[in-house]
C-alpha cells in the first residue's frame, strides 16, 4: 500500500516534471518571427483600444518581423468601408476590429476566417497564450454555429475579444442624499426615485438620462440589458418576436413613462454620446448604460460629476436576476487575406496577456481575468470606494452575457423596435399597440430575409 | 407737395435700412454655424458640456495644440496635418488635372461645331447624375486590381467625377459669352486658332476661370466618400480624418471643432483672394 503510494507520488512528480520541461521547451521553441518580412494591413476604429495599440505596433514589428500598415476610422465610416472591402473580396485588410453581431453576417457570407485551427495549432499559437484566462462570456459571444435564433457559444470562434463593455447603474450620490433617496435596487424603485428627484429638486435635476435617438445604438446597452434583467426578451427560441410579451410590455411601460416624466426633454434625439455628455454635465441623477463611459464621468477635466458618483448593478426585475448585455471589441481575420498566418500572429499578440495589460485603460476594460484582477486594474477602477470594481467583477463572473438573439437581421429589427419606442413616447400608439405592431413587422422582416417561414 | 418731396429721401433711407437689415440677418444666418464652431474650438471640454451653453468662458488654445499633436490626448498622436496635406494634394491635383483637360473641352464645345457635340457635353454632365455610393463598390474592385487604391493619383483621377463636369460646363458658358468677333479679328490678323485661344480668349476668360477653379476646388475639398473608400491612411483627406475625434467612448468636440476651423481655412482664404474675380465671374454672363 505504502509502496504503491510512493510510486504514485513519484510518478506524479515525474509526469509533472516532464510536463513542466515540455512546456518550457515549446515555450522557447515558439518562434514569433516565423513570418518575418511579411506586411499586414489592419483596420481599426477609433477606440481607446486602437489608441493603446498604435504606439505598440513598432514593438510587434520588432518581435515578429511583420510590418503593419493600419487605418483608423470613426465607427460609422469604419463599418461602411469594411463592408465594402469584405463584400468586394479584395482582401486589402488582413485583420480588423470587430464585434459579435457583425461577425454573424460576415461568417455566413464566408468573409471571415474561423480562428479555431490557429488556436489549436501549437506551431502557430504561443503556449503561454492561455485561452482559459478569458472570461467565458466574452469568448462565447464571439463563437457562433451559424444558426439564426441561437447557437451562441457553439461552433467556431470568429473573433478574439480584447476589450469589453457591460452595463451598470451610475448615480449621483450627492443628489440622492440631498433628497433623502436610496439608490434603486429594482425597477419600481428606479421609476420612483427618478420622479422623486425631479419633483423634490423642482426640476433642477432630471431623474434619468438614457439613449433615445432613432438609431439602433439606442437599443443596445442600457435598454436591452434592462429589458432582459426585467425578464423580457427580444425573441423566443424559434425566432418568435417577444418584444410584445407581457413582461416586455410591462418593462417598456415603466421605461418610457419614467423617461417621459423625469428624463431629458430631448430624449428622442439623444444619441449615446449625448447621453454620456448630459450625464457628465451634472443635471441628471441616474443612468443605466455601459461601463465604458465611466472613465469620462470621473475625469474632472471633462465632467462636472467626477467623484460624486455611486455605482450599483442594473436594478433587478421581478425574478431578482440581473442580466447585463455585453459588447466586445476584438479582432477578426479576413477570409481573403493573403497573409493569414502573419495576421494570426497579430491577433494573438494583440490579445495576449502582456499586450492586453498594456492597452487596457480606464473605460476600455479587458476580457482576460488575469488583467482584470491585476493591481493596476484594481487601482484604475477603484471609483466609489471600490464599488465600481465590485459591480463590474460581479458582471463578469455572473451577470453578463451576450443577450440579443443571434441573427443577421439584427439592425433591421432594432430599427423597427426603436420606432415603436418613439411611437409610445410621443403618444401616437399605446404600449400594447406599438409593440404588437412592431412584433408583427419584425416577424415579416425575418420571413422576408428567409430566416423563418 | 412739400410733404411729398420730403418724404421721398425718408422712404429711400428706410428702404436701404431694410435691405441692410435683411442682409445682416442673412449674414448672421450664414455665419452663425462657423462662429459657433469657432467658439466650440476655444472651449475646454467641461465648458462644452455645460448646460445651458456658456457664452462667457475662459478661452483655451489646447484644442488647437492637441490638433497639431502637442500633448495630444490621442496616445498615438494626431495625424491631422497629414490629412490636411492629403486634401491639398488631392483637391489641388484634381482641379489642375480638370483644368488641363477641361479648358480645351470647354473651348471646343463652345466654339466648334462637330458631330455628337451635345452628346459629349451631356456625357460630361452625366458624371454628376449617379450618386457616388452606387458606383463605389465596382470602383473599389477596379482600384484594387489596377493598384490605384490608396494612391494620390487614383484619388485625383476619381475626383474628376466631381470637378470636371462643373469646370467644363461653367467654362463653356464663359467662352460662349465672349464676343466671337474678337477672335475673328485676331484670325484675320493672321493668328492660328491656338494662338487666338492662348493670347486672346484665355486672358479674357480669366475671371470666369478663377470662379470655376474656386468652385471646383471647394467641391473637391468637401468630398468625403471617395477619400473614405478609395483612400487609406496615407492618402486620407481631412474630411475623413477629422472624424477620428469621434471615439467609442466620447466625442472630442473641442478638437473636432478646431479641426473644422482649420479645415475650412483654405476655402475661406481662396474665396477672399479671388472674391473680385468670383463676383465678376458669376455676373459675367449678364453684362455684355
Amino acid at each position: 500500500m505504502q509502496r504503491r503510494l510512493v510510486s504514485l507520488v513519484a510518478a506524479t512528480v515525474l509526469v509533472s516534471l516532464i510536463v513542466v520541461a515540455g512546456t518550457g521547451l515549446t515555450s522557447e521553441a515558439f518562434k514569433w518571427d516565423k513570418y518575418a518580412g511579411q506586411t499586414i494591413t489592419v483596420m481599426l476604429t477609433q477606440t481607446p483600444l486602437s489608441d493603446g495599440l498604435r504606439p505598440l505596433l513598432s514593438e510587434f514589428t520588432k518581435k515578429t518581423g511583420i510590418k503593419v500598415n493600419y487605418l483608423v476610422l470613426a465607427e460609422a465610416q469604419y463599418w461602411n468601408k469594411l463592408q465594402i472591402d469584405l463584400s468586394s473580396g479584395a482582401g486589402e485588410y488582413d485583420v480588423f476590429m470587430s464585434g459579435p453581431s457583425f461577425q454573424w453576417q460576415w461568417s455566413l457570407a464566408g468573409w471571415i476566417e474561423p480562428l479555431d485551427s490557429y488556436l489549436s495549432d501549437k506551431t502557430k499559437t504561443s503556449p503561454d497564450f492561455d485561452l482559459a484566462d478569458f472570461y467565458p462570456a466574452f469568448l462565447d459571444a464571439n463563437r457562433w454555429n451559424g444558426k439564426s435564433g441561437g447557437g451562441l457559444g457553439e461552433g467556431k470562434l470568429w473573433g478574439m475579444p480584447v476589450n469589453t463593455e457591460t452595463t451598470l447603474l451610475s448615480y449621483r450620490k450627492d443628489v440622492l442624499a440631498k433628497y433623502g433617496l436610496k439608490p434603486p435596487s429594482n425597477w419600481y424603485e428606479w421609476a420612483e426615485c427618478a420622479r422623486a428627484v425631479k419633483e423634490k429638486s423642482n426640476g433642477e435635476y432630471y431623474g434619468v438620462v438614457q439613449r433615445g435617438a432613432k438609431d439602433i445604438t439606442s437599443i443596445q446597452a442600457g435598454f436591452i440589458s434592462s429589458l432582459f434583467t426585467y425578464g423580457g426578451k427580444d425573441f423566443e427560441k424559434d425566432l418568435e418576436p417577444a418584444m410584445n410579451s407581457p413582461k416586455a410590455k410591462e418593462f417598456t411601460r415603466i421605461w418610457i413613462d419614467t423617461i417621459k416624466a423625469a428624463g431629458p426633454p430631448d430624449w428622442p434625439s439623444t444619441m449615446w454620446y449625448d447621453e454620456a455628455q448630459k450625464f457628465a454635465s451634472g443635471k441628471y441623477a441616474m443612468v443605466v448604460d455601459g461601463d465604458n463611459f465611466v472613465a469620462m464621468y470621473e475625469d474632472p477635466a471633462k465632467s462636472k460629476v467626477a467623484g460624486k458618483l455611486g455605482y450599483a448593478p442594473i436594478p433587478k426585475g421581478p425574478d431578482g436576476a440581473i442580466r447585463s448585455n455585453i459588447w466586445t471589441w476584438g479582432f477578426a481575420m479576413n477570409a481573403k487575406s493573403r497573409h493569414k498566418d502573419a495576421a494570426w500572429m497579430f491577433i494573438q499578440w494583440a490579445s495576449s496577456k502582456d499586450t492586453m495589460a498594456r492597452v487596457t485603460t480606464a473605460g476600455s476594460w479587458p476580457t482576460r481575468r488575469s488583467v482584470w484582477e491585476s493591481d493596476k486594474l484594481k487601482a484604475l477602477a477603484n471609483w466609489d470606494n471600490g464599488n465600481f470594481y465590485k459591480v463590474i467583477t460581479s458582471n463578469y463572473e455572473k451577470y453578463a452575457a451576450w443577450r440579443p438573439t443571434p441573427m443577421t437581421e439584427l439592425p433591421a429589427v432594432w430599427d423597427r423596435w426603436i420606432m415603436a419606442l418613439h411611437e409610445i413616447y410621443f403618444g401616437q400608439k399605446s404600449v400594447d399597440k406599438a409593440l404588437d405592431d412592431a412584433a408583427h413587422d419584425i416577424n415579416q422582416i425575418l420571413i422576408k430575409a428567409g430566416l423563418k417561414k | 407737395m412739400t410733404d411729398h418731396v420730403q418724404s421721398r429721401p425718408n422712404r429711400e433711407w428706410l428702404r436701404s435700412a431694410g435691405i441692410y437689415l435683411a442682409m445682416g440677418l442673412l449674414l448672421v444666418y450664414i455665419l452663425l454655424p462657423i462662429l459657433w464652431i469657432f467658439i466650440l474650438s476655444v472651449k475646454s471640454p467641461s465648458d462644452i458640456v455645460a448646460v445651458p451653453p456658456k457664452l462667457l468662458f475662459r478661452p483655451t488654445i489646447k484644442n488647437y495644440s492637441e490638433l497639431f499633436g502637442y500633448g495630444a490626448s490621442l496616445v498615438g498622436g494626431s495625424d491631422f496635418l497629414a490629412y490636411f496635406k492629403n486634401s491639398l494634394i488631392v483637391s489641388g491635383g484634381a482641379v489642375l488635372f480638370s483644368l488641363i483637360i477641361g479648358i480645351f473641352a470647354a473651348y471646343a464645345l463652345a466654339r466648334f461645331n462637330f458631330k455628337g457635340k451635345e452628346n459629349i457635353a451631356f456625357t460630361f454632365l452625366s458624371f454628376r447624375f449617379v450618386p457616388e455610393l452606387t458606383i463605389i463598390l465596382p470602383l473599389y474592385v477596379i482600384y484594387q486590381k489596377l493598384g490605384l487604391y490608396n494612391t494620390y493619383f487614383g484619388l485625383i483621377l476619381v475626383y474628376q467625377l466631381v470637378t470636371l463636369p462643373l469646370l467644363v460646363w461653367l467654362l463653356r458658358s464663359y467662352f460662349e459669352e465672349l464676343p466671337i468677333n474678337i477672335e475673328h479679328a485676331a484670325r484675320t490678323d493672321g493668328y492660328p486658332w491656338f494662338s487666338v485661344f492662348w493670347k486672346i480668349t484665355l486672358p479674357l476668360a480669366k475671371p470666369g476661370l478663377a470662379a470655376t477653379v474656386i468652385l471646383s476646388f471647394i467641391l473637391a475639398w468637401n468630398n468625403f466618400i471617395f477619400g473614405l473608400i478609395l483612400g487609406s491612411k496615407s492618402t486620407q483627406p481631412v474630411t475623413v480624418g477629422i472624424l477620428s475625434f469621434i471615439s467609442s467612448q466620447e466625442v472630442q468636440w473641442g478638437q473636432m471643432a478646431a479641426g473644422t476651423v482649420v479645415a475650412i481655412l483654405p476655402e475661406i482664404i481662396l474665396a477672399f483672394m479671388i472674391q473680385r474675380y468670383l463676383i465678376r465671374g458669376l455676373t459675367f454672363g449678364a453684362v455684355k
